[in-house]
């Protein structure tokens, strides 16, 4: 029945009708300690929070420095060397068997790859 | 002749209407007025209808006389001192009832309302309302802005500070920390800590609890005005920042570790709160989420309700405490809508007004109307600006803080 021995006044928790002092006594105690607790779990959680926000963006910040160099050789850079000679072949074929004129009398000078 | 007569009079003695007129037969016309007032709050201004139709219709059930359908009786004390004898300790331990005695009881002689009623006294029901609860807030307002947190602890100061009323105003220790959890704007938080410290009110304080949740947006916006200025109301917050889904998982389990690290009697409430949000955001489990949004919490209000209504019976609603009762929620939910707004003005003069106060009025737990309060009276002031989701960090934080603080009452007293 007895309240924790940190307490300024303990009061038994089932009395009713307590004296006013004993009641507002009890009462600021109670109201100072509770909401110091509730401040300071949740001030916990708000600096737990913002730790795994901070550990978050920085998380995100490296891959974002590092894809930057990769340009260099990804994709675009072999296509660059590619030989190109089979593809016009082919397409100057197209364009012979599509005008139904000999290869001779055109020249592809310009392809855009969509 | 004689003999028919006497059984038609027998009979007529034996029925509900007989017994309306007996002793204390008035106070049961009166809670039908009670009952009629709540189907009307619930069904024609649609207060909180979801919870109000199933708790007077428990009510209902409950003081229609001859239906033995609830016996609140069988959940107290005094029932089984006069039956069995204080002495008998295969009843009684440390002065008060074993709860394998009662359940025994509620099984032999109990009626459905009894044995639906189990469900609040073994604490099952307001954790499974968590879990929905959990499985359909997006907590993401407040893994994006942390420091609403703080809010959402502020407005837990009518809490205690109704406690401290409660007190001077005559309750016991045990009861005023059920009617001061009613600050907590938390109908299964209020419920959880009442049926555990003072059952006897469990009825006054889920109907003050609920109702008082469906009047925020009344309750709420004079205090909003009378405590902030016009040129505070105004302000535009920055944009929130987006969450990964890595956050969102990691929230819960974080929440829960710290919570129940520290207050243990929170667990049932934060502990099924935070496992409702995991399987909403783990991405698969999908369905468990869609059932503890839905089914389960609708199939557990409907008994949660009914049952929690049942225990307002005539007899004991009827009394000056459900008044001092209903009066001393009302301060709760001002003192908390208070204690959220005024800390909101000191972080708004921390950041250099970088925060509207208006959301630490959301630090109720209230989601999501007192999230939706704080954007309509900041967009009276500025039309443009679009506080919801500020809001609602406050609002979900209300729902933890709450939680912490009946963890707190239920370690001081249970």
């Amino acid at each position: 029945m007895k309240l924790p021995v940190f307490l300024l006044l303990e009061i038994a928790k089932d009395q009713r009708d307590l004296p006013f002092v004993d009641a507002v006594l009890y009462g600021a105690q109670m109201l100072l300690i509770g909401m110091l607790i509730v401040f300071a779990v949740l001030s916990l959680l708000w600096l737990l929070l913002e730790l795994l926000g901070f550990v978050m963006r920085s998380a995100k910040t490296k891959p974002a420095v590092a894809p930057a160099p990769a340009p260099v050789f990804v994709p675009q850079a072999p296509a660059k060397t590619t030989d190109d000679s089979e593809l016009i072949a082919v397409l100057s074929a197209a364009i012979a068997a599509s005008e139904s004129a000999p290869a001779t009398r055109f020249r592809v000078v310009s392809f855009k790859r969509k | 002749m004689n003999q028919i007569l006497e059984n038609i009079g027998n009979f007529c003695s034996q029925t509900g209407i007989a017994k309306l007129f007996q002793d204390g037969g008035w106070k049961t016309l009166i809670m039908y007025v009670i009952i009629g007032v709540l189907f009307y709050l619930a069904v024609v201004k649609k207060f909180e209808p979801m919870l109000l139709i199933p708790i007077a219709f428990g009510m209902l059930l409950a003081n229609l006389p001859g239906a033995g359908l609830m016996h609140s009786e069988f959940f107290f004390d005094e029932y089984y001192e006069a039956k069995y004898g204080v002495g008998d300790d295969t009843v009684f331990h440390d002065g008060h009832v074993l709860l394998s005695a009662m359940i025994k009881e509620v099984i032999n002689n109990g009626g459905l309302v009894d044995i639906i009623y189990l469900g609040v006294k073994l604490g099952i029901y307001p954790s499974l309302i968590f879990l929905g609860i959990g499985a359909m807030t997006d907590f993401s307002p407040l893994i994006s802005n942390p420091k609403s947190l703080l809010l959402g602890a502020a407005a837990q100061f009518g809490v205690f500070a109704a406690f401290f009323c409660s007190l001077i105003l005559g309750f016991s220790p045990l009861q005023a920390a059920s009617i001061g959890i009613i600050g907590g704007a938390d109908g299964p938080t209020a419920i959880l800590v009442t049926k555990q410290l003072s059952p006897e009110l469990l009825g006054a304080i889920a109907i003050a609890a609920y109702s008082y949740m469906a009047l925020i947006p009344m309750i709420q916006p004079p205090c909003m005005k009378l405590l902030t200025t016009k040129k505070e109301r105004s302000i535009v917050m920055s944009t929130l920042r987006p969450v990964s889904k890595l956050e969102k998982v990691l929230f819960p389990i974080i929440v829960t570790l710290i919570v129940v690290l520290i207050v243990p009697s929170a667990a049932p409430l934060v502990g099924f709160l935070m496992l409702g949000n995991l399987f909403n955001v783990c991405g698969v489990t999908d369905r468990l989420s869609k059932t503890a949004q839905n089914e389960l919490i609708n199939i557990v209000t409907i008994f949660l309700g009914v049952s929690v209504g049942a225990t307002a019976n005539a007899q004991n609603f009827l009394a000056i405490d459900t008044l001092k009762i209903i009066a001393l929620g009302l301060c709760a939910f001002i003192l908390s809508t208070c204690g959220g707004l005024l800390f909101g003005k000191l972080m708004c003069a921390l950041t250099h007004g970088k925060i509207n106060p208006l959301i630490g009025s959301a630090g109720v737990s209230a989601v999501p109307m007192a999230a939706r309060v704080a954007q309509d009276i900041g967009r009276k002031e500025n039309p443009s600006n679009f506080l919801l989701m500020h809001a609602m960090g406050p609002n979900v934080a209300g729902v933890i803080g709450s939680a912490v603080a009946a963890g707190v009452f239920l370690t001081w007293f249970a």
